[in-house]
């Protein structure tokens, strides 16, 4: 027996109060893990989904940057459209190496649910290298390529059939794309000439996707020499990044604010929980120093049961973080301006041992005034009343 | 041979409100190693507070205490700490187990405190046989009776091998068949050489002891050789 399996021990004595304490840690700890994960995955999981697009810089008719990416990325539908007829110009830049047009559009399907399809062009297929295709591209107007959510949701495999009555036209499924993590997952691609067709928009996108060649050192240039075409408006990925990450700021600012005030109920739960305890054994204390307990020695015992406390709900709670972080994933994407597709939160050692540090630190923290407390308890408590 | 213990006009006052209490006021005594001493007295008298100084759990306001041949009233709280773990074993009426530790880990108390790992499982098992509590090793406080709990107090306080037993009351929660049992413990312990000083409102029990210190308001009033001690 040490002084350690001596805290451990004691700790059982009000099995009860100890679990609570240690839910409210692992709560904490929890929502702590949940966001350092966040905040380590969301900029790359934003930068991944930008490369995976292959797209480099976003031509549309809007200047907001922030829906030139939804729209790039999520799609949707914006009141302007850009000319089919600006691509060759485009493509005529110099440093471009591909240009495709997209049209976008989005419509009520079964229930509450609405289909989004995304014409494109054959431009589009050589930009997803990200892409693993079963099956193959478009055959012929009446080709359809379904993500692989939106083939899981139809029931529909190569060589099948679909017909959308909303858009009252019939497809033949002639791919199907792997899971990709990202919002891909839902669309429906069908080829651009027809999405043109059965929307009623001949000759007009809703942007166009460029991939430059180099582009460490031509994405000035390229942007540049798009922007003399008229009447057209170039973002850039690492601009729709850098406008999104700003975005965001403040509901990550929001978010750690919350947090802070989590890990102060924690570390006040801590120390009400611990003082308690010392306060009812302050006789015990006495009786300890009596039969030659130092001070320092109760000092460890109680410092080390807040610890134990602490690391336990540190434990918990990165274990529920962690196992829940597809849940916590949904409620963060909740309050977010705009979130990548995939998932933010992945698990990461670093994120872990920060995470358990801090439950641990806040514990130690928070064990500090009660183990004094008990250390200052002098042998002659436990003779007082005898 | 040097006195293991010695008071020298030993005083000690507590206030409460306005008003000055003199606990101990100038006892002087001495009790010689391996002595068995009761300290008798009605409750107020002083004999609490005497064994509290004595056992270096309260420091004396004026005179001299010392305890195995050194003076304990000047020295520091780590000092005394260490007397207290190493020199003095301590028995309350109320037995102080710890209720979440086992028979043996509340017996390796004053060893864990004091850092001896040497031997502590062989030390604890043949103090546990020779207060004849052997086969509760493993059982929790809440599964012994109340003369169990002293017992274990009892090798406790011995686990370090003290030089000085000191005993408050030691008998005030057990009926008399349990009171006997631990009397006659601290019989065979006082034969093996051991230092006893133990307080107690029981005369019949207090006829144990060698010698018997009756104290009134502070002071010491008598105090008696016991003759006819049972064997």
């Amino acid at each position: 027996m040490n002084l350690v399996t001596l805290s451990l021990k004691d700790l059982l004595r009000k099995p009860a109060r100890s679990l609570l304490t240690v839910a409210g840690v692992a709560l904490a700890s929890a929502t702590l893990f949940s966001l350092l994960s966040f905040n380590k995955g969301y900029d790359a999981s934003l930068k991944k989904e930008m490369s995976d697009s292959g797209i480099h810089m976003l031509v549309s008719t809007e200047g907001c940057p922030m829906e030139a990416a939804s729209l790039a990325l999520h799609g949707g539908e914006i009141p302007k459209f850009l000319p089919e007829s600006r691509l060759p110009a485009i493509r005529a830049v110099p440093g471009v190496r591909a240009v495709t047009g997209m049209l976008i559009f989005s419509v009520p399907g079964e229930g509450r649910r609405m289909d989004l399809f995304y014409g494109v062009d054959d431009e589009f297929y050589k930009l997803r290298t990200n892409w693993k295709l079963k099956g193959g591209w478009f055959t012929d107007p009446h080709s359809i390529i379904l993500g692989a959510e939106a083939a899981r949701v139809e029931k529909r495999d190569v060589g099948d059939k679909i017909y959308f009555p909303e858009i009252d036209t019939e497809f033949k499924v002639t791919g199907i794309v792997d899971r990709t993590g990202s919002e891909d997952d839902g669309f429906f691609f069908i080829p651009l000439k027809t999405a043109q067709k059965v929307f009623h928009k001949e000759g007009k996108l809703t942007g166009a996707g460029v991939n430059i060649a180099d582009v460490t050192t031509q994405l000035d240039s390229v942007k540049d020499g798009i922007e003399q075409i008229p009447d057209v408006y170039v973002v850039t990925a690492q601009q729709m990044i850098q406008q999104i990450l700003a975005l965001v700021g403040s509901s990550k600012t929001l978010m750690f604010a919350v947090l802070s005030i989590a890990l102060v109920i924690a570390v006040l739960g801590v120390l009400n929980t611990v003082l308690m305890s010392v306060m009812e054994k302050l006789r015990e204390f006495g009786y300890m120093r009596c039969i030659g307990a130092s001070p320092g020695s109760v000092f460890q015992i109680v410092l080390i049961e807040t610890v134990v406390l602490c690391l336990a709900g540190g434990l918990l709670g990165v274990t529920v973080g962690a196992l829940g972080s597809t849940l916590a994933d949904t409620l963060i994407r909740g309050v977010l301006p705009y979130a990548p597709g995939g998932k933010m939160l992945v698990f990461d050692p670093q994120v872990f041992a920060l995470t358990l540090g801090v439950a641990v630190g806040i514990g130690a923290l928070a064990g500090l005034y009660p183990s004094w407390r008990a250390s200052s308890v002098p042998p002659m408590e436990a003779v007082r009343n005898e | 041979m040097s006195d293991m213990i010695e008071l020298s006009e030993v005083r000690k006052t507590y206030r409460r409100g306005s008003e000055t209490i003199a606990a101990v006021d100038g006892v002087s005594l001495s009790i010689a190693p391996g002595e068995f001493v009761a300290v008798v007295g009605p409750s107020g008298s002083g004999k609490t507070t005497l064994l509290n100084l004595i056992g270096c759990v309260d420091k004396p306001d004026g005179g001299r205490v010392r305890l195995d041949g050194q003076e304990t009233g000047t020295l520091s709280e780590r000092a005394l700490t260490k007397i207290r773990g190493e020199k003095i074993g301590f028995i309350f009426q109320q037995f102080f187990l710890l209720p979440t530790l086992t028979v043996q880990e509340n017996v390796q108390l004053p060893a864990v405190f004091a850092g001896r790992n040497n031997n502590r499982s062989d030390r604890t098992r043949d103090l546990l046989e020779r207060v004849g509590l052997g086969p509760r090793a493993k059982h929790l406080p809440s599964q012994l009776s109340g003369g169990e709990m002293q017992r274990v107090a009892i090798a406790r306080a011995l686990m370090n091998g003290p030089r000085v037993l000191i005993a408050d009351e030691p008998t005030g929660n057990l009926d008399s068949h349990n009171a006997e049992t631990v009397m006659e413990i601290f019989r065979k312990l006082n034969r093996e050489g051991l230092t006893i000083v133990m307080v107690t409102h029981n005369a019949e029990l207090a006829r144990e002891a060698g010698r018997i210190i009756s104290m009134k308001d502070g002071r010491v009033v008598a105090a008696e050789q016991v003759t006819a001690r049972r064997a």
